[in-house]
């Protein structure tokens, strides 16, 4: 299993909607963070809710976001940041 | 960048919104049911088992987001698992309303039973 990303990198959380169960919090999505670590590769959890037991296999990231991008009002110190694990097929690179 | 907005947003998907009150942190020891609820999650998801697990932690979070919105802010934790694993497993036949009637009415009958035999007893003495 190959990661498409690397520590360090900048992604970007698709903002698609998906029925069922899904773990990328709202709050998250369409927000801008940096790869922190690979965790590893993962059953994809939105096809084990279904009951699958041959479900795709995704890398997972711990993503790093500041939490200004994540609240525009954030009054907080700069540095600030809050880490979210999420699945490749939830993320897209960017600059 | 600002898509998100228009995403309808799951009831269960709260992060950062406003609370109305403080979050409870009082804690309390399991009660006799919720530790049964939590043996019967693990025997559900039992991975040794032959022909693998009936279900899978992430089938008990899809049942626990499904339940409906006053159900999800009303209940307790382990009332949620309880629904859930209860949906789940009908679902997939393992489970009938009829049969979980049946088993339901069968122990509050087997319970009324043994309280009315204490109360006897308890003339007696």
């Amino acid at each position: 299993m190959s990661a498409r990303f690397a520590p360090g990198q900048a992604v970007v959380v698709a903002t698609r909607e998906v029925a069922g169960h899904v773990r990328v919090p709202r709050y998250v999505r369409g927000k801008r963070g940096v790869v922190e670590r690979i965790c590893g590769a993962f059953p994809n959890p939105e096809e084990l809710a279904l009951g699958r037991r041959d479900a795709s296999v995704h890398a997972l990231y711990r993503v790093r976001f500041a939490q200004g991008e994540l609240w525009p009002d954030y009054s907080g110190p700069a540095g600030d940041s809050v880490d979210v694990e999420l699945y490749e097929h939830w993320l897209e690179g960017a600059q | 960048m600002n898509e998100t907005s228009e995403v309808p947003r799951a009831h269960h998907d709260v992060g950062g919104l406003p609370a109305s009150d403080p979050i409870d942190r009082t804690e309390h020891p399991l009660l006799p049911w919720e530790v049964r609820t939590d043996a019967l999650m693990w025997t559900l998801t039992d991975a040794t088992r032959p022909g693998g697990p009936l279900m899978s932690v992430d089938e008990l979070r899809r049942g626990i987001e499904a339940l409906p919105a006053s159900d999800y802010r009303s209940l307790g934790y382990f009332e949620k698992w309880l629904l859930s694993m209860i949906a789940v497993m009908t679902e997939k036949g393992a489970l009938s309303k009829e049969k979980l009637e049946e088993r339901a009415a069968a122990l509050t009958h087997a319970h009324e039973d043994e309280h009315a035999r204490q109360e006897k007893h308890g003339r007696l003495q």
